[in-house]
C-alpha cells in the first residue's frame, strides 16, 4: 500500500475515523426508500413535456418504494434496528441513516398511503398540472417524509423537514383559486415558524451537548437531570412539533387551510404531514431526550392532547363543509396520539404507533371520499349535499364504513388502540385522558353520523337537482373507487387481525423505551 | 465575544417576533426573514467563537480535545449556517410570491381581512329534514 504513494504524499492513517470496509449491498436497503422517489422525481423533472408518462413512472416508484420499506420491516422485526453511514465517516461525524420499527411501519404505510393517492390523482389531475409539476412535487414530498422517518441525526430531519415542506407548498397552491391562497398564505406562514423553531432548539442542542447524532445524543443526555438548559430544548422542540402535529393552542392552520387545495392534495396532506409532526415528537422525547420523558413535560403534553381531543370533537360538531368536518376528526386523532405518547409506557406507545397506521389509513381514504362524493355532486357542502345513498349506494356504505373506523367502533382498526390506551390511562391513574378518548370518539361519531344522515342518507333535495344532472358520470371516475377501497380493505384487514400490527408495534415501543438497541445499531462499529 | 453575540440573537428575535405578531403580511415576510437570520447566528454563537485558527487537529496531537479550547476551530456550524440559508433563502423566495400571488387575488394584504377560506358568518346546518 504505501509503496503506491507517489514522493512528498503523507500518508494519512484512517483507521479511527472511517469505516475501511464497503458498505454491506443489504444495507443499502435502508436508504431504499429515499432514493427510489428521489430517482422518480429527478426523471418526472427532466421528462416535464411528457405528461402520458407521469402516472406510471410514480406508480413504479411508489412501489419500488412500497417493496423495499416491506423487505426493510422483514430484516428490522428480524434482526433488530439497521443503521448505515453516509460516506464511510464513523458516527457521529457521517450522517446516520437508522431504521427502526417505528420508521419502518411509518415509511410502508406511508407508501401505501401515497400509492392509492397516486392511483386516485390519474384521473384527477390534468396535463396542465401535470405539467407544473404534480407528480414530481408529490415524489419529492414521498421523499422528505420518508428521510424524516429513517434518518438518524437530528439536523438531517430538519432538512427533511424542509424537503417535504416546501413540496407541501407547491402542492397546496396547485389551482391557485383565491380561497386556496388564503388557505395556502396561512399554512405556509405557520409551517416556516415550526421548523424555525425546531431549528433553534437544534442551534442550542448543538451548542449545550455538541453533537447531533441521535443515537450519540441519546447516550450523552440519558444520564442527565431534566434542568436548565435541556428544559428549553425541550420546550422548543415540544412548541415546535405540536405545530406542525397540530396540537391543542396551535392547531389552528390545520382546519384553515386543509380543505382548500385539490382533494388528492389535501387527502396526501392528512394522511401523512401531521403525522411526521406526531413521529418527530415520539422520537425526540423517547430515543433522543430520555430526561425530558420522564418529566414533567409529560404532564403538559397530556393536558393538551385532551384539549385537541376534545376541541377537535367540538370543532367537528359544528362545521357543515365535509372536508373541513374531516380537518376536524384529523386533529382531533392527533390529541389521541398526543395522550399516548404523554403517558410513556410500552402499552401506550404501542397503542399510539397502531393508531398512526390506522390514522394514515383512514384519513386518507376519508378525504379521497370526499372527492368521489364532489364528483358526482358538485359540492361538499352538507347543507345542499343530499341524496348520495340513493344514486350511489356503494359508495354510501364505504363511508358508513370508514364513519365506524374513524370513530372506533369494534371489530374496525381504530378500537383495539382506543381500548388499549384507555385501560392503560386507567392503570396510570391519568382519568382524565380516559374521559377525553371516550367523549371525543363519542363526538367524532355525531359529526360524522350527521354527515351521513345530511349528505348521504337524505332524499335529494328540490333546490340541489339542477346542479346534480349537470354533473356528469364518466367511466374514469369509477375507476377512482379502487384506492379508496384498497385503503378499505386495509384498514378492515387491520381491525380484524390486529395481533400481527400489535406484535410489530409493541416490539417498536419496547426498542424506543430502552435505546440501547438504537444505540448499538448506530455506535456499535464505533465502539 | 459570544456574550454579544447572543444579545444580538435576542435582539433579532424580538423584533421578529414583534413583525410576525402585526397583520399586514409585509411585515411578516419581514419577521420571516430576520427570524431566519437570527437563526443562522444563534447556531454559529452555539459552536463557539474562535479566531485565526484552522479547523485542522495539529500533527502529533491525538485529538481535539488534547489541543484545548480555542486552539483548533469548529468547521461544523458553518455547514449547519450554508444549509439553513439556502433552505430559509428557497422558502423566503416562495412566500414573497405566494403574498404578492395572495395579495393580487384576495385584494388585501390584511390577514385580519382575509376570511376566504373560514367565512365569519356562522353557518349551521338544519335541525333536520
Amino acid at each position: 500500500m504505501e509503496t503506491l504513494l507517489a514522493e512528498g504524499v503523507v500518508a494519512i492513517d484512517t483507521t479511527g475515523a472511517m469505516l475501511s470496509k464497503a458498505t454491506p449491498s443489504i444495507d443499502w436497503l435502508i436508504v431504499g426508500p429515499i432514493l427510489i422517489p428521489l430517482f422518480a422525481a429527478a426523471v418526472l423533472i427532466i421528462l416535464r413535456r411528457a405528461v402520458a408518462w407521469h402516472p406510471f413512472i410514480a406508480i413504479a416508484a411508489v412501489g419500488g418504494t412500497i417493496a423495499t420499506s416491506f423487505l426493510l420491516l422483514l430484516r428490522v422485526s428480524e434482526f433488530g434496528p439497521q443503521a448505515m453511514t453516509m460516506g464511510n465517516w464513523f458516527p457521529p461525524f457521517g450522517i446516520t441513516f437508522v431504521a427502526d420499527l417505528l420508521g419502518v411501519i411509518l415509511t410502508l404505510t406511508s407508501g401505501i398511503a401515497v400509492f392509492c393517492v397516486v392511483l386516485y390523482a390519474m384521473g384527477e389531475i390534468t396535463g396542465r398540472e401535470r405539467r407544473f409539476g404534480f407528480y414530481a412535487l408529490l415524489m419529492t414530498l414521498l421523499v422528505g417524509v420518508n428521510g424524516a422517518f429513517l434518518t438518524g441525526d437530528i439536523f438531517n430531519l430538519y432538512v427533511w423537514f424542509e424537503v417535504f415542506l416546501i413540496s407541501s407548498f407547491g402542492l397546496i397552491v396547485m389551482g391557485g383559486g383565491a380561497k386556496q391562497l388564503d388557505g395556502a398564505v396561512k399554512y405556509c406562514f405557520l409551517n416556516l415558524i415550526a421548523t424555525t423553531l425546531f431549528l433553534i432548539a437544534t442551534g442550542y442542542l448543538y451548542g449545550v451537548y455538541g453533537t447531533l447524532n441521535m443515537a450519540d445524543l441519546s447516550k450523552i443526555v440519558g444520564a442527565k437531570p431534566f434542568e436548565g438548559a435541556l428544559v428549553i430544548i425541550s420546550m422548543l422542540y415540544l412548541v415546535a412539533f405540536s405545530m406542525k402535529a397540530a396540537a391543542f393552542p396551535l392547531y389552528f392552520w390545520l382546519p384553515a387551510s386543509y380543505h382548500t387545495p385539490k382533494i388528492v392534495v389535501s387527502a396526501l396532506f392528512a394522511g401523512l404531514l401531521t403525522k411526521v409532526g406526531i413521529y418527530a415528537l415520539i422520537r425526540t422525547f423517547t430515543i433522543i431526550l430520555p430526561p425530558a420523558g420522564d418529566s414533567w413535560l409529560m404532564l403538559l403534553m397530556l393536558y393538551a392532547g385532551i384539549a385537541t381531543m376534545v376541541c377537535g370533537g367540538l370543532g367537528a360538531v359544528v362545521q357543515t363543509d365535509l372536508r373541513r368536518l374531516f380537518s376536524y376528526i384529523l386533529v382531533s386523532s392527533i390529541g389521541f396520539m398526543l395522550i399516548g405518547l404523554s403517558l410513556g409506557t410500552e402499552q401506550s406507545l404501542t397503542a399510539t404507533m397502531f393508531y398512526m397506521v390506522h390514522s394514515i389509513l383512514v384519513m386518507t381514504a376519508l378525504f379521497l371520499l370526499s372527492g368521489l362524493v364532489y364528483n358526482y355532486r358538485g359540492t361538499l357542502d352538507l347543507r345542499t349535499l343530499s341524496g348520495v345513498n340513493k344514486d350511489f349506494p356503494f359508495l354510501s356504505l364505504m363511508f358508513l364504513v370508514l364513519v365506524f373506523m374513524a370513530s372506533g367502533f369494534p371489530p374496525f382498526s381504530g378500537f383495539w388502540p382506543k381500548l388499549v390506551l384507555i385501560s392503560e390511562s386507567l392503570d396510570k391513574q391519568a382519568y382524565a385522558g380516559t374521559c377525553a378518548v371516550i367523549f371525543s370518539s363519542f363526538l367524532s361519531m355525531i359529526a360524522l353520523g350527521r354527515a351521513y344522515a345530511f349528505g348521504f342518507w337524505r332524499p335529494l333535495l328540490k333546490t340541489s337537482e339542477d346542479e346534480v344532472r349537470q354533473t356528469q358520470f364518466s367511466g374514469m371516475k369509477s375507476l377512482q373507487y379502487i384506492p379508496v377501497l384498497v385503503l378499505i380493505t386495509l384498514a378492515i384487514v387491520v381491525g380484524v387481525m390486529p395481533s400481527y400490527l400489535f406484535d410489530l408495534s409493541a416490539s417498536g415501543a419496547k426498542n424506543l423505551l430502552n435505546s440501547t438497541a438504537y444505540i448499538e445499531a448506530v455506535l456499535g462499529g464505533a465502539l | 465575544m459570544e456574550t454579544y453575540l447572543s444579545l444580538i440573537v435576542g435582539l433579532y428575535f424580538a423584533a421578529s417576533v414583534y413583525l410576525l405578531l402585526s397583520e399586514s403580511l409585509i411585515r411578516m415576510l419581514i419577521g420571516v426573514a430576520l427570524m431566519g437570520n437570527g437563526v443562522n447566528l444563534l447556531i454559529f454563537t452555539a459552536g463557539r467563537i474562535t479566531r485565526d485558527v484552522p479547523p485542522i487537529i495539529a500533527k502529533g496531537a491525538a485529538s481535539a480535545q488534547v489541543m484545548g479550547d480555542g486552539a483548533i476551530a469548529n468547521p461544523l456550524p458553518q455547514a449547519l449556517i450554508l444549509t439553513a440559508i439556502v433552505i430559509s433563502f428557497a422558502l423566503l423566495a416562495f412566500v414573497l410570491v405566494l403574498a404578492y400571488r395572495a395579495y393580487e387575488t384576495t385584494g388585501t394584504d390584511d390577514t385580519a381581512e382575509m376570511r376566504l377560506s373560514e367565512p365569519i358568518e356562522p353557518a349551521h346546518l338544519p335541525k333536520g329534514y
